[in-house]
């Protein structure tokens, strides 16, 4: 294994390459050399704060340089980050008591002292003497460097605190696939909080290669301007993107296609990576039209990245082979379970008693909970959650997503969810932006689905609503996934008075 | 209809695949568009391309709080007029 860890602590990386950086205030860019300097004296200005090895910082802020420069220096320092997405954790005195974290770093202002702001860290590090003599660092595989937090379906968001071992080994292996070299520039803009987003980071400074951390109000502006090699993504913003290459190129014609890509994404794409929700087949085979491959993945955020489809080990509609350092079995219910050279964890932190139990086995395996197969080349294919069957009446379990996924192919139709446990029929509460107007196109594709489907398949009614599904609505899960117990009470009465008018 | 209500329906319809004669300006973005945020942040991204706008002049609050066609014209011409 690499010792990524310890060398993004203690190494000295390369001036050639550079990191770009796109925030509110523009666009910054800095050698690799540079930002380590920066983080450096980072770790010297969190010493005067009092920080030492094993103290906690939580970060509650949007992408930009001093979050990558706290997290880099805590690294420096033995110290333990713990990151927040901003918007969804307000930095308050109750969230330092509540995670036990000594100071808390945050982008907007707080009145509470134990919150600091991050508008003059830069001004603060430049007026400090360079610190060269930082005593190196060393890690073992078992110590943990930063605290993730996970939304669970009830409650307080877990945390997971994920170890150097499992860091080490994911950025490995994923090298491994992928051959990062200095000629690659990685483009990041999903928040710095999903610790994936900083491997990226990390992978810059041990393989030397250029690096662009946007923010996301930035990501599309940034993306054609950087020219980036590799587009890290998760399937709504490639849907997006879908739809923007489409709307430019004014034509199905590859060729237009191609040219359209190519002002959207830049010239030098090798490859787009998508993981964190399923990816519609159309929006995969979109960018293969567009003459760009785009690679899914499987993981979350108690295993790290478990398959991954990659150049040469490819399969679209699978997510992938397992990456060296994961073993994946499927248990007895058809469910995935994953095991791990270097497990992320064994257990969360501040949550229920019987939390971990659920999904932590005794034998250091994760019951990811989301059931499997694999093809007889040994391509990983996720078939849904187990909690995605649907059991109806006649005792027939109907695994509803590949329907979705049929249902979501209407154009008019923008999200949707197939529920009717103890129902007789399946039903579907389908989100249109057309509303009642798109009703006609929704029934007539409904009916032919309906046609080449087995008869527990059929959808026997169906609801159409207007107000998009969303993560600020609490329809969505912050991975884009629909909350299906959340939408079900939404609607429920629609959903009752409709089936008094049923189709 | 002032010429950037023109783009911007202009733009907001090609996005959405959607006859420009659809698009009425205090619609809602997200409601009846069914607009997703980072729908909205390509939207934008491509006004401040046609309209030569600093797309830097933009915090994520003023993205955030778009809710109208009209909002985001308001948005526009008030940094044009910055601008001038």
């Amino acid at each position: 294994m690499g010792q990524i860890i310890n060398r993004v602590a203690n190494g000295r990386p390369s001036a050639a390459k550079s990191i770009a950086i796109y925030g509110p205030g523009g666009r910054t860019v800095l050698p690799l050399s540079e930002l380590d300097r920066l983080a450096r004296k980072m770790a010297v200005h969190l010493q005067r704060l009092g920080i030492s090895a094993g103290d906690r910082i939580g970060i509650v802020a949007r992408n930009r340089l001093e979050w990558l420069l706290l997290d880099l220096a805590a690294l420096k320092l033995k110290a333990v980050t713990a990151a927040f997405e901003a918007g969804k954790f307000p930095a308050t005195a109750a969230l330092a008591e509540r995670y036990g974290l000594r100071i808390v770093f945050s982008d907007e202002a707080s009145d509470a002292s134990c919150i600091l702001p991050m508008d003059n860290l830069l001004a603060t590090l430049e007026a400090l003497p360079e610190d060269l003599d930082l005593p190196p660092v060393a890690f073992a595989p078992g110590e943990v460097t930063t605290i993730k937090f996970t939304s669970g379906s009830t409650g307080e968001p877990k945390g997971l605190a994920a170890t150097v071992g499992s860091i080490d080994s994911s950025i490995t292996a994923t090298q491994a696939l992928f051959n990062h070299s200095p000629e690659d520039k990685l483009f990041v803009f999903l928040p710095l909080s999903l610790l994936q987003q900083r491997y990226w980071v990390y992978s810059a400074l041990v393989y030397g290669h250029d690096v662009v951390l946007s923010t996301y109000e930035l990501a599309y502006y940034a993306l054609s301007r950087e020219a980036p090699t590799v587009l890290m993504g998760v399937p709504a913003f490639f849907e997006t993107l879908r739809k923007a290459i489409a709307a430019r190129a004014e034509s199905d014609d590859p060729v237009a296609l191609r040219r359209a890509a190519i002002e959207a994404m830049g010239p030098r794409i090798r490859y787009l990576w998508t993981g964190s929700a399923p990816a519609r087949p159309d929006i995969l085979r979109f960018f293969e039209d567009c003459g760009t491959p785009i690679f899914e993945g499987y993981g979350m955020n108690e295993t790290c990245i478990v398959t991954k489809n990659a150049p040469g080990a490819h399969r679209r509609g699978s997510v992938g082979k397992p990456i060296d350092g994961k073993h994946v079995s499927i248990d007895e219910d058809g469910i995935v379970v994953v095991h791990s050279d270097f497990p992320v964890n064994t257990s969360y932190l501040f949550c229920a008693p019987g939390d971990s139990e659920r999904i932590f086995q005794r034998d250091g395996s994760v019951r990811t909970g989301d059931l499997g197969r694999f093809d007889e080349d040994g391509f990983l294919y996720i078939l849904g959650r187990a909690d995605d069957i649907v059991v109806l009446t006649n005792g027939r379990n109907v695994l509803v997503r590949p329907i979705e996924e049929k249902l979501r192919t209407c154009p008019e139709v923008d999200n949707c969810i197939v529920v009717g446990s103890g129902e007789d029929r399946l039903s579907a509460i389908l989100c249109a932006p057309q509303g009642e107007g798109a009703r006609d196109a929704i029934k007539r594709h409904i009916a032919e689905l309906n046609d080449t489907s087995r008869p527990d398949e059929r959808i026997g009614m169906f609801l159409i609503v207007d107000e998009p599904f969303s993560i600020e609505n609490g329809l969505l899960t912050s991975q884009y996934k629909p909350k299906r117990r959340a939408i079900l009470a939404r609607f429920a009465d629609q959903i009752t008075q409709a089936s008094r008018g049923a189709i | 209809m002032s010429n950037l209500e023109s783009i911007v329906s202009r733009n907001l319809a090609r996005l959405l695949d959607v006859d420009v004669d659809r698009i009425a300006l205090d619609a809602g973005l997200s409601d009846e568009y069914g607009l997703t945020s980072l729908n909205l942040v390509v939207l934008v991204t491509s006004l401040c391309e046609e309209t030569g706008t600093p797309v830097f002049k933009f915090t994520d609050k003023d993205i955030a709080n778009l809710r109208t066609p009209r909002d985001v014209v308001t948005l526009f011409a008030t940094a044009g007029r910055q601008e001038a």
